[in-house]
């Protein structure tokens, strides 16, 4: 058992891992072929996996209604919605105006989206008062920045001076395009380091289980 | 200054600059100020080649009718003055003719018009009697009606600046330089909650590309609530009065429909177009429409721009305009864009369109001011606020460590 549960899923990793690293570099219909190859599978695991988080997600919040633990309402909410939303879909379509799927998209999910997202504009606001003070040099950079993009984002900077917005725009895609670029590297790198870590059996968390 | 009355300084410092901030939008009078501008000068006209050959020429298409109306209502001697050449024209002069056409009574005519609505002030204007209308609303009612013929042609006029950068314009460009009829791949990567700032982008967009005569191939990536999104702000363009019966379903565009695949159906897509998105919204098989006429992968699509309120842009850069070099643009919520600027100097995008301030620069652009517009005027005093909140906050800030 110890051989399936640990050393084929090591082999599976190290196999497809170099597999489809090196196809990457081979320019050969047959290497096309077999990326597409595995981008079905990639397409089933993920309809699979869908299927599976929604059968999870159903079970966790039945669970918890029949033992009537804390919050069970909501998991009653949960559990109605979610049935009525996949029988109505089914039943009379969800992509076109006037389908009842349709219905529940355009009066439910969409302002409750559209409510989540504007929160942030609230939040963004208080955290500018609350961070922006000029305590040192960094900081005093830091609060300048901000400034010259906030006004260069609306034509309010262009109409102080033309030159707002391409200070704004100079800052964006000098200094900060300088700094993103060095921490896409470092992600870059890092991933690298991660994958050939799984490909060569070094790191095992995705096996799960904790200590063998 | 006591700490109380430091919180009682800060707190009506607060409240009235809020005040001030929810009450200038309707204290200022924007039917007044956009009177002040709509006399039309030389560079209102975008494009004088085209205005002059339409004014001319203006052949049996939608809107032909308009132009001719235009055409008509200039003095004779005027029209007889307008050379064949447009470079031969006298802009000044040519201006000046079509302001005292603009600032005459009868220059509109509802049922002329009756395709092509009005802006919203003209609208305002016309609900008034005809009596009652001020010589400056009969120029903004009239400067509408022109700006409705020539849309492509007669430059919009709104209360602020237009201006657009290099980065947003590089977009603009990259559709612009393609032959008429050429496929464009849109991926709508969001969802409702970022669509305050994606659909102007998206709406802007797709009206250039119904206006170049491009095809449109719209797909999503992202989410199951996008589909009706994308097929709404689709079918909402298409359906415009300003391409009227022009622009049809499964002729020059085509709403297919959601595939979670990501980084799998962008490879999948290279081999395969049809595989991945076999069937358009309404069930209808994607091959075969005159839309997607030669386009069997992804590497057909001279130019595909994502618009996105999550990572895929990472998955279309590193998967997709890597390895099959097509020319990618992106549309993406603010607080995304800054970290896409480094792909710019790349190569990987070829423009880059930042929330709604780059919604914005793209109407402008387009000459289509939109729901962009509308909100950047709420937008401009609210930036200056936040700023005003920040230096607000450092003066309590100083004065307090001053005390210590």
């Amino acid at each position: 058992m110890l051989f399936f549960k640990r050393t084929f899923p090591l082999l599976v990793a190290f196999g497809m891992g170099t597999a489809f690293c090196l196809q990457y570099f081979i320019p050969h219909p047959l290497s096309d072929k077999a990326s597409e190859h595995a981008s079905n599978w990639i397409n089933i695991v993920v309809g699979v996996s869908l299927l599976l988080g929604l059968g999870n997600l159903a079970h966790v919040h039945w669970t918890k209604f029949k033992k009537q633990g804390a919050g069970w309402g909501y998991s009653l909410i949960l559990l109605t919605t979610l049935w009525w939303t996949i029988v109505l879909g089914f039943w009379k379509g969800i992509d076109n105006p006037g389908e009842a799927g349709f219905w529940i998209y355009d009066n439910v999910v969409r302002p409750c989206s559209s409510t989540m997202f504007s929160m942030l504009g609230f939040f963004i606001a208080s955290a500018a008062f609350r961070a922006f003070r000029a305590r040192n040099l960094e900081s005093t950079l830091l609060l300048c920045a901000a400034v010259i993009i906030m006004l260069g984002q609306t034509p309010v900077g262009y109409m102080i001076s033309e030159h707002v917005p391409s200070l704004s725009n100079w800052i964006l895609k000098v200094p900060n395009a300088a700094a993103k670029r060095a921490i896409i590297f470092g992600v870059a790198l890092g991933v690298i380091s991660t994958s050939l870590r799984i490909i060569f059996g070094i790191e095992r968390s995705y096996l799960g289980g904790g200590r063998d | 200054m006591t700490k109380e009355m430091n919180f009682q300084v800060t707190r009506w410092v607060i409240f009235v600059v809020i005040a001030i901030a929810v009450t200038t939008p309707l204290i200022l009078d924007r039917q007044g100020m956009l009177h002040g501008t709509s006399r039309l000068s030389e560079s209102d006209i975008l494009d004088w080649g085209a205005f002059v050959k339409k004014l001319r020429e203006p052949g049996q298409g939608p809107g032909s009718e308009l132009v001719k109306h235009v055409w008509e209502a200039l003095p004779a001697p005027v029209r007889a003055a307008v050379p064949a050449d447009a470079k031969k024209v006298n802009q000044g002069a040519f201006a000046d003719a079509l302001n005292d056409v603009l600032d005459k009574k009868g220059f509109y005519d509802p049922i002329a018009w009756k395709d092509r609505p009005l802006a919203p002030d003209a609208q305002e204007v016309l609900a008034k009697k005809e009596e009652d209308r001020s010589p400056t609303e009969v120029r903004l009612v009239n400067r509408r009606a022109l700006e409705a013929a020539f849309p492509r042609e007669v430059r919009r006029i709104h209360l602020l600046p237009t201006y657009s950068s290099d980065v947003v314009k590089g977009l603009y460009d990259a559709i612009d330089a393609l032959p008429p009829r050429s496929p464009v791949l849109f991926s709508f990567d969001f969802d409702p909650g970022s669509e305050a700032e994606l659909v102007p982008q998206a709406r802007s967009m797709l009206t250039q590309c119904f206006r170049k005569n491009l095809r449109v191939v719209a797909i999503t990536l992202y989410s199951v609530n996008s589909p009706p999104l994308m097929n709404e702000i689709v079918q909402e363009i298409a359906k415009n009065p300003e391409f009227a019966t022009t622009i049809v379903e499964g002729k020059d565009y085509v709403v297919l429909s959601y595939n979670p695949g990501g980084a799998a159906a962008i490879i999948n897509m290279a081999q395969d177009f049809y595989m991945t998105f076999p069937a358009d919204h309404n069930g209808k098989p994607a091959k075969g429409q005159a839309a997607t006429d030669g386009i069997a992968t992804l590497k057909n699509f001279p130019v595909v721009i994502t618009l996105s309120a999550g990572n895929l842009p990472d998955t279309w850069i590193g998967i997709g305009q890597d390895r099959y070099k097509f020319k990618l643009g992106l549309g993406c919520t603010a607080v995304m864009a800054t970290d896409y600027y480094p792909r710019l100097p790349a190569g990987q995008l070829v423009g880059l369109v930042g929330g709604l301030g780059g919604a914005y620069q793209y109407e402008c652009l387009v000459n289509t001011p939109g729901s962009a517009t509308q909100r950047m005027l709420p937008q401009s005093i609210i930036h200056p606020l936040i700023i005003l909140l920040v230096v607000i906050g450092n003066v309590m800030f100083f004065l307090e460590k001053r005390k210590k």
